[in-house]
């Protein structure tokens, strides 16, 4: 598995500075929908989600600064990850206001809560935003080489590699030879490949 | 190119558009025809796993759980609980390799595996067919984000292979360890059968017999592996096998665990996952040995005593917490069937201090056999006697309530004679407390691990040593500031050397360092090192006769005394276990304390090895003792104004001298604390000491002013200890009594503000480990010291709420007014939120509000809390430049102050945490009571805020 990439310094520098939106654009388009999905995936309805991205997004803005005074050398990608999933791990044991009617006394609400970071939720939801973070990678990857490709070699790649069409259908289907079916998926894998550790290298 | 032929070369480019058209098209029907070529094309276009990776993330989250719950349909799942949706064993079963077996899921190594067992922190257990040798198998698979990690890696192999040389039936036999995989695994067999946990989540408490038969092997296995210098680190009832159908337990994650706290330790300290079972000095980052696996061992024996784990919070932190300072209710208390015998066995394992603990896990394997087959035949077979002695001891054990107190979480670090004199004056000592604990969060661990007994270290930042230390086999760990360290040898040894020596620590985290034997050790003779073309280091050059580790003479003198120490401790501490009355056992407190004999001893080396380290090393020793042990004119108290004169005698010049302040100082009644500070302000020639030092003074006198105000109630509760207390510390008691009645306090605070004022002079610019630098300390100590005045008008607090609305004290005049001063330890403050709201609604009606100065640490939290309606008080986020109870004072425990409707600022209270009860606001419930009583007695005219004699009335009311 490739490592997970690190934070450009740079760029988390420039997010410090909170008039350079531009920068802070770039780091938040690329981790919000991370977090999006991960919340999603661990069962949030799709606006909590959306919410939760944004306040973990808050949560960093706000404490990049904090962080690099402590002289942490924690990788920032691992920082980020701890965050997120606090903020999740919390967003999700918690309940919201409106249902905590009737029993109020502080002994019920325990009763009500669940354990809270088991280790096993952890290790899952740190295993998702692994996952969701590669994804990112690899949907931003494909956008970019879609648009560079001839759309038939785009759509072998798409019916053989994505929608798991046997190679043999997909020649069948869109009437060429088995080779250029080979060589079309060959390629844009080739170049997504390189765009996927063009953008890790960005992120870097 | 001829499209029979294939050529290789070709292939990139035309992978890159690269080649002319002509020989493009040849490519594309040699393709057609060469399916050789077709695959070398697309491995040559990107790796196997970028291809999976392609296929399953463009796919969305569709493509991803379609191959998981396949591949889970198709495999026996043993548990439900890890469904379809678990990532991590999504991930494991991906990268399994292809197999052409119908019935296997995939292939790892030479194993079929034919289903998921469960996911753990490490990772992912398979059931698996082994067909070399026709068994079923469990493979324990590394998890692929912790597998990302090189020094993971690294451990998982080490310790899976030290794990392998435990052959016992209660510890899991390991067949074959495979750590050079892409994702490293290890090979077990396949117990049939269910975790005690599970047995316990379905069944509740277990029988006793039960009880008694799992704890008992459980303690044998770990025996064995104690034998062998391998701790656990992380017995838990889910580590323990029940084989079904067979009374067998099974100890598994056999010292794993370690590895995952490297990987998941994080920025904040905090450790992931549930540490339920961790010792107290787990739970610290101290040093670990046996006796840890000991107490996990009594919080498992508990389980399964009460059907649940004995300090369970609602977060990570609060279960920390509560190892650390909390007493679990006894067993007794929550099952009526359990002895009261086997509740004494489980409390002293579960001893807060590891030498307090029962001796070693053979005996306590043996102690608990002896008890089963007690329980097995009740009529001949008596109970053992080192059981009916722990019974003994138990109801003569003083002061042990079972009411959780702050005082009594104290108690239990304090041997039993310092407790008489700390009880008296815990409001100063658990002050102090809260230096140390803010202090410790500035620090990281760092972990020393040994294949070889005995190896002088040196661990050196910026050229500068920082600490010297011996080290034994297995692990070694110390608490240092966060920062950039070498860890060397110290000296010349032969045969051995750091591993990756230079680290850098963060703040929380823990580093490894691994002393290394060279391969020589074996047979130098065919040292293979040379043989295979290694580069072979210096000191893997190794002599034939190996001489024995070579100490300086201090450092021998010092290390035979920290080894006569140890012995005469390990005596105190069996003839206290095994004094039967009350006399005797003083007699053995009296004569038998290290802490008493050891003094004189090391004051002696000190003389012979003048100036060194290990002096000045042996001197800082003798105070440690002193503070444990109480006593000014105890033989331990004496050896303590002895150590601290020869330090300003013969060390003064020394750097660094600040870091050992909280050993030697400790405040104003410790016998020659301040003479040490006044030496080191005036004396040292470093900057950075003089101001540590001079803060320290202050800081010391700012705890002294605090007593001012509550000078009645203290001295009450001096006299009363007075009473209890034996009679060898009677004058001690009438001394600090004296020393408090005399105490100019007018004079105290003067002599304050001149050392503010030189602080802020001299020492402004100073870094200082606290406050940032010495003119950040000098503004806020003088706040605290000159502003928060008990008895007078508060400080005014202006701030911004965290609607961003401006608040200021002032204007709730006519209201008492409730300051919760949260500090920024946690990261987040959840468990606070509930207590405080019952109590807001509980004076919703009084002339009451509640003021939460909260933790800077979660504004995000605190935003949100607040948005979901949580916090109906109103809430202060912490400024992000310096917690505003830096100014108050505060730097402990949650802390409140009560300013009261006059604007008078009342004694300080504390708001304690207590794990599963939560918060408790039941000091500040008391206070408001007592308040809001007068305030009605008076009727509810407004009165001045200047009252005069409102002081003096106070004190009245406390003194009552």
């Amino acid at each position: 598995m490739t490592q997970f990439p690190e934070t450009r310094d740079s760029l988390i520098i420039q997010v410090k500075d909170p008039s350079n939106r531009d920068a802070w654009e770039v780091f938040a388009d690329l981790y919000r929908p991370v977090i999006h999905r991960t919340a999603l995936a661990r069962g949030m309805q799709d606006a909590d989600a959306q919410d939760l991205a944004q306040q973990v997004l808050i949560a960093v803005a706000a404490s990049i600064a904090r962080w690099e005074k402590s002289g942490e050398t924690t990788r920032f990608r691992h920082w980020l990850r701890r965050v997120a999933r606090n903020a999740i791990i919390n967003a999700v044991s918690r309940r919201p206001p409106d249902q905590a009617t009737g029993t109020s006394s502080f002994q019920d609400l325990l009763n009500q809560l669940p354990e809270r970071a088991g280790n096993q939720h952890d290790v899952e939801t740190d295993s998702l935003i692994e996952m969701e973070y590669r994804r990112e990678l690899y949907l931003r990857a494909a956008e970019s080489v879609r648009t560079d490709v001839d759309p038939m070699t785009w759509r072998a790649f798409e019916m053989t590699v994505i929608d798991g069409t046997s190679n043999a259908d997909a020649a069948l289907k869109l009437g060429k030879s088995i080779g250029t079916i080979y060589a079309a998926r060959s390629r844009v894998m080739k170049r997504l490949r390189t765009a996927v550790a063009e953008i890790e290298e960005a992120q870097q | 190119m001829n499209q029979q032929t294939c050529n290789l070369e070709l292939l990139d480019a035309f992978l890159q558009n690269e080649l002319d058209e002509i020989v493009e098209q040849q490519v594309f029907r040699h393709l057609d025809e060469c399916s050789d070529c077709r695959e070398e094309l697309e491995s040559r276009a990107a790796e196997q796993s970028a291809w999976r990776e392609a296929s399953d993330l463009l796919g969305g989250t569709k493509v991803a759980n379609r191959s998981a719950s396949n591949a889970l349909n198709r495999g026996d799942i043993d548990d439900s609980h890890f469904s379809a949706r678990s990532p991590q064993i999504e991930l494991v079963l991906q990268q399994l390799a292809p197999t052409d077996d119908p019935e296997s899921l995939g292939r790892i190594g030479g194993y079929e595996v034919t289903g998921v067992v469960g996911a753990g922190g490490m990772g992912v257990v398979l059931k698996a067919h082994d067909r070399s040798l026709d068994r079923i198998v469990a493979v324990k698979v590394m998890s692929p984000h912790l597998a990302c990690s090189g020094s993971a890696r690294k451990r998982f192999a080490r310790e899976a292979k030290a794990a392998a040389a435990v052959l016992h039936p209660n510890v899991i036999a390991i067949h074959s360890v495979a750590s050079e995989d892409a994702n490293p695994y290890l090979v077990m067999p396949y117990v049939r059968g269910a975790s005690l946990q599970k047995r316990i989540d379905s069944q509740g408490p277990l029988p006793l017999k039960d009880t008694l038969r799992i704890a008992a092997q459980i303690a044998a296995g770990l025996a064995a592996a104690h034998e062998q210098g391998l701790v656990h680190r992380d017995i838990k009832p889910a580590n323990i096998l029940l084989e079904e159908g067979v009374e067998r337990v099974t100890i598994t994650d056999f010292g794993l665990a370690r590895a995952v706290d490297d990987a998941s330790m994080t920025r904040s300290g905090v450790i992931a996952g549930t540490p339920q079972y961790m010792s107290p000095e787990q739970t610290r980052g101290e040093l670990i040995d046996a006796r840890s696996d000991l107490f996990s061992l009594g919080s498992v024996l508990y389980a399964m005593c009460t059907g649940r784990s004995p300090f369970r919070a609602e977060t990570t932190y609060g279960v920390l917490h509560r190892i650390a300072n909390d007493r679990p209710t006894p067993v007794c208390d929550i099952n009526s069937d359990v002895p009261k015998w086997l509740g004494h066995i489980i409390e002293r394992l579960m001893a807060k201090r590891p030498e307090d603990r029962l001796g070693s896990s053979a005996q306590v394997a043996e102690l608990l056999e002896g008890c089963l087959a007690h329980v097995q035949q009740p009529a001949a077979i008596p109970l053992p006697v080192g059981v009916q002695a722990l019974a003994a001891q138990a109801q003569r054990r003083p002061g042990e309530v079972s009411k959780p107190s702050r005082l009594k979480a104290l108690h239990q670090r304090i041997p039993p004679f310092a407790k008489y004199i700390a009880a008296a004056f815990s409001v100063v000592a658990l002050m102090f407390a809260g230096v140390l604990i803010v202090l410790e969060l500035e620090k990281g661990t760092l972990t020393i691990k040994s294949e070889v007994e005995d190896v002088p270290l040196r661990v050196v930042q910026e050229e500068k040593t920082v600490k010297q230390m011996t080290i034994v086999k297995g692990e070694n760990s110390i608490r240092v500031a966060s920062g950039q360290y070498v860890v060397e040898i110290d000296g010349d040894v032969d045969g051995v050397y750091v591993d990756n020596g230079a680290l850098t620590l963060s703040r929380g985290a823990v580093e490894i360092v691994h002393i290394v034997k060279t391969e020589a050790d074996f047979d130098y003779r065919f040292g293979d090192t040379g043989a295979i073309g290694e580069p072979s280091e210096p000191e893997e050059i190794f002599q034939a006769d190996n001489p024995p580790l070579q100490l300086s003479p201090a450092e021998q003198a010092l290390s035979e005394l920290e080894a006569e120490y140890n012995r005469l401790a390990s005596t105190y501490q069996q003839a206290s276990e095994d004094a039967t009355d009350e006399v005797e056992l003083n007699r053995v407190y009296e004569a038998m304390d290290p802490r008493h004999i050891m003094p004189s001893k090391y004051l002696a080396m000190e003389e012979k090895y003048r100036g060194t380290d290990e002096g000045l090393k042996a001197l800082v020793q003798v105070c440690g003792m002193a503070r444990s042990v109480g006593g000014v004119n105890s033989a331990a108290g004496q050896g303590r104004r002895e150590a601290v004169t020869r330090v300003i005698e013969h060390y003064l010049q020394r750097e660094d001298l600040e870091s050992i302040i909280a050993t030697l100082g400790g405040g104003p009644f410790v016998p020659q604390s301040d003479d040490l500070l006044q030496a080191l302000v005036e004396k040292s020639p470093f900057r950075k000491t003089q101001a540590e030092a001079l803060i320290a003074q202050i800081i010391f006198g700012k705890e002294t002013l605090m007593v001012e105000s509550q000078l009645p109630k203290v001295l009450a509760a001096v006299q009363d200890r007075m009473k209890e207390a034996p009679p060898t510390l009677r004058d001690e008691f009438e001394q600090r009594l004296k020393t408090l009645e005399r105490t100019d306090f007018n004079q105290m605070r003067r002599d304050l503000n001149e050392k503010l004022e030189r602080l802020a002079k001299l020492y402004s610019d100073v870094s200082v480990e606290h406050y940032g630098t010495g003119g950040t300390a000098a503004q806020r100590l003088s706040h605290a010291i000159n502003k928060v005045l008990i008895g007078q008008p508060a400080p005014e607090l202006e701030a911004f709420d965290i609607d961003g609305k401006p608040f200021r004290l002032s204007e709730l005049r006519g209201k008492h007014v409730v300051l919760m001063f949260a500090q920024s330890v946690g990261d987040d403050y959840g468990d606070m939120y509930a207590p405080m709201r019952q109590l807001v609604a509980k004076y919703r009606q009084a002339p009451v509000r509640v003021v939460g100065i909260m933790s800077n640490a979660d504004q995000t939290h605190l935003h949100a809390a607040a948005k979901r309606g949580d916090l109906n008080w109103i809430v202060i986020p912490q400024p992000l430049n310096g917690p505003l109870q830096l100014d108050w004072g505060i730097e402990g425990y949650p802390a409140v102050y009560i300013v009261d409707a006059e604007g008078t600022l009342q004694p300080p209270l504390h708001m304690p945490y207590y794990g599963e009860g939560g918060y408790d606001t039941q000091e500040i419930e008391d206070a408001l009571d007592e308040l809001l009583k007068e305030h009605h007695k008076k009727g509810a005219a407004v009165r001045s805020p200047n009252n005069l004699g409102h002081d003096a009335r106070r004190r009245r009311r406390i003194a009552g």
